[in-house]
Formats: C-alpha cells, sequence, structure tokens
C-alpha cells in the first residue's frame, strides 16, 4: 500500500489482499506487456514442444502421485477388511455352532424323555423339565414384564454429583454402565421374577453382567444399546414390587439425576430364550442335595471390573 | 489443444507405466501436485485472458514444484514439516480457487 493513500481498513492484511486481488502471476501480465511493446500479440502460441512437454510431465506426476500416495491405504484397508470378514465368518461359524449344539441337546432331551418313559420314570422326567426350566437351559414364556433402559438422550448435567455412587464413573454421565444393569436386574430377580433376559441372552447361573471398557457383556457377549430386559413373573406384582424395591429406585434416581431413559412394560406374555450351552464340567452334585432340587431363581453374579 | 492432449498423454503414461516412487520422494508429492495444479490454473486463465505466454507458464510450473518441495525439505529439516506443507497447501488453494473463479467467470458468465 502506498503511503499517500488513505489508510485502508486492512493495511495489516496485505499479505493476504495481494493473494486474493492478484492470484495469478504477474508474470504473465508482465510478458504480455513485453510482446505488445515489440509489436506482437499479447498471447503466444501453445504448441511450443517445452509447454507440451510439460503438460505430458504434469499429467505423469498427477497420476505416479495419485498411485503412489494411494497405496497404503488400499493396504491398510485391505487388511481391515480382511479382518472384518474373519470376525464376521468366526461370528458365523460360532452361531452355527450354537445352533447345533441347540439342536443336540433338543435331540438328548427326546432321546433322554423316552428312555426315562420307557422306563416308566415319570416322577423324574416332570423332575427334569423343572430343573430344566429353572436352570435356564430351555426357552420359557409366561406373563411379565419388558423394561427398557437406554443412555440420556443428551449429556445431561448431575443435579446431585456428589452424594451419587455414580459420581466418580468418567465423564459421560447419562451413559447406562454394567453395574446399572446389575442392580436393575437384582431389582427385578428381587420382585420376584423367574426368568430374566438382557437383550436375548438368558441370565442363568453362569452369565454374569460386567463391562469391559465402555461396553457391556452379559454372558461374554457385547451389548448395544437400548438394553430390553425381559422379565418373566407375576403380572400383578412384579412391577410394582420392582418399582418399590432398590433396583426400581436406583433406576429412578438415574432417570432422575441423569435422564437415562427407562420404560415399563407390563405384557401378558413374553418369552424369555433358553441358554443351551449352559454346562458345568467341574461342579460335582453334593450326594445329599442330588434328591432335593432348587427352584429358586439364580442370583446375578455382581462382578466388577 | 495439444497441451490438454499432452497432459492426457502424461496420465495415460503414468496409469499404465505405474512408475515406483522412491519413499524419500513420497514426502513431497502432495505438495508437487497442488503446485502443478495452481500451474495449470494459472495457465489456463491465462488463456483465457488472452495473455498466456508458454515459457512464463513453463518456469512458473517448475519453480512452483522446486519452490514446494524445497520448503517441505526445509520443514522437515526443522521439525514443522507438516504445518509448512499445511501452509503450502493453503496459499496455493486459495489460489487455484481464485484462479478458477476467474476460469469460470470466463466460461459461463457467472
Amino acid at each position: 500500500m502506498s503511503a499517500g493513500a488513505p489508510e485502508r481498513p486492512d493495511a495489516s492484511m496485505t499479505l493476504i489482499t495481494e493473494m486474493m486481488e492478484r492470484p495469478l502471476d504477474p508474470g504473465y501480465a508482465a510478458a504480455a506487456e513485453r510482446r505488445q511493446e515489440s509489436g506482437l500479440s499479447a498471447a503466444t502460441g501453445h504448441r511450443s514442444t517445452m509447454l507440451i512437454i510439460v503438460a505430458i510431465l504434469i499429467g505423469f506426476l498427477l497420476s505416479a502421485s495419485a498411485l503412489a500416495l494411494r497405496t497404503p491405504t488400499t493396504t491398510a484397508s485391505r487388511i481391515k477388511q480382511g479382518l472384518v470378514a474373519r470376525i464376521e465368518a468366526g461370528r458365523t461359524h460360532a452361531d452355527s455352532q450354537t445352533r447345533l449344539i441347540a439342536s443336540l441337546r433338543q435331540q438328548i432331551n427326546t432321546a433322554q424323555a423316552a428312555a426315562l418313559s420307557e422306563q416308566s420314570q415319570t416322577r423324574l422326567t416332570a423332575e427334569l423339565s423343572k430343573l430344566e426350566l429353572a436352570a435356564g437351559t430351555v426357552p420359557v414364556t409366561g406373563p411379565g414384564v419388558v423394561l427398557t433402559v437406554d443412555d440420556a438422550a443428551t449429556k445431561a448435567e448431575a443435579v446431585v454429583p456428589d452424594t451419587n455412587p455414580r459420581a466418580a464413573t468418567g465423564p459421560d454421565q447419562g451413559k447406562v454402565i454394567a453395574s446399572d444393569l446389575q442392580i436393575v436386574v437384582n431389582g427385578l430377580w428381587e420382585a420376584g421374577a423367574e426368568a430374566i433376559s438382557v437383550n436375548g441372552h438368558r441370565l442363568t447361573s453362569r452369565a454374569a453382567i460386567r463391562s469391559a471398557g465402555a461396553a457391556i457383556l452379559v454372558d461374554y457377549r457385547p451389548l448395544t444399546r437400548p438394553y430390553v430386559i425381559t422379565a418373566i413373573g407375576d403380572q400383578g406384582s412384579l412391577g410394582v414390587e420392582f418399582a418399590d424395591n432398590s433396583g426400581g429406585s436406583y433406576l429412578q434416581s438415574l432417570k432422575n439425576n441423569y435422564k437415562v431413559r427407562s420404560d415399563l412394560k407390563n405384557r401378558s406374555s413374553v418369552s424369555v430364550p433358553g441358554q443351551p450351552t449352559l454346562s458345568l464340567q467341574n461342579a460335582q452334585p453334593v450326594q445329599s442335595a442330588v434328591t432335593t432340587p432348587r427352584t429358586t431363581a439364580p442370583q446375578t453374579k455382581a462382578t466388577s471390573p | 489443444m495439444i497441451p490438454a492432449l499432452g497432459l492426457l498423454v502424461g496420465l495415460a503414461a503414468g496409469l499404465l507405466l505405474h512408475p515406483v516412487v522412491p519413499l524419500v520422494l513420497q514426502p513431497y508429492l502432495p505438495i508437487a501436485v497442488i503446485a502443478a495444479l495452481d500451474a495449470v490454473f494459472g495457465g489456463v486463465r491465462a488463456v483465457l485472458d488472452g495473455i498466456f505466454n508458454d515459457k512464463v507458464f513453463v518456469v512458473s510450473f517448475l519453480s512452483n514444484v522446486v519452490v514446494a518441495a524445497f520448503i517441505v525439505f526445509l520443514g522437515d529439516q526443522l521439525g514443522v514439516g507438516s504445518q509448512l506443507s499445511t501452509g503450502v497447501v493453503v496459499v496455493l488453494g486459495i489460489r487455484i480457487f481464485s484462479n478458477v473463479a476467474s476460469i469460470r467467470r470466463h466460461l459461463f458468465r457467472a
């Protein structure tokens, strides 16, 4: 900017002004002026050898660098795709094996029933099915509640951060964590639930609700939100007692303080899937206890990370 | 017209020959590409302005690439390679966009 001119408001940004106002090389204008002074046309032809060589060079540079710089990302994504494919193949395999186990177990059950009925031991058959029902190896259906718990819609400020056990859980307070689910599920057991599944995973005597990092695992399977807890129990009392006991009040406080969303619905008929892979390798029955079947519902193990 | 054909020939040659760029030169490639694009758009604009000069074009291309590579090299030596690369990309990007805007005004009157 010349000193004589009135001061421009953008005088301190001459670099940017220059760049924006004269993006073209001043060289072109200067060369055109020189040519016009010596009596030639302002523009030269586009057919000089040098120009064509440079054009070829530029094209070569563009494609060469595109190829050279693209390769690493394709390699990385190929590896990632391979891993994803392997994970999916493994999961499909595991699922098909689980289905195979279920069908084999079905066969075992029918064979067992046939063997027992052949020996006319109907009492044993009845006891076996009762035990299976209590152990959670077979799908069950009955009246109950469906409780849907989900993270808060937006991050909410804690109302009373100091007096709450969740205060030290991390920055994202509106997130449902494993211990929340543990407390809620224990509240449902306490309210008289006879069978509970979380997102389709049956809670048996061996299924733990635990956290692995940010994920919630039930029976070592990761869950995705929303968490749908299905519980079978007395339709009249299950919901009411749950709302009264510690699990229900804990859920209510989560709702009030952290805007965790939850929704309890009474249903006349819900079904809870079985956990057919339940098997014990090391536990042996105590001789005196064999004849007294435990029919109480299993308590969820409250493991903490 | 002929330079445009040359550009296509160069592109095809690069795609077909699949040259292996030495690892040492790879950090300079993105900057070189941006510098080349700047020269190309500047040249196209000059053609449309009616003041194209082949010598200026060749020299601006070569100097752009050399200076851009030098800036990145210097930045690498000083430990601010990525920042300087960003600076070069921003400056040349602004130039490319204003040249393209000017080309657009010439071609579409808009």
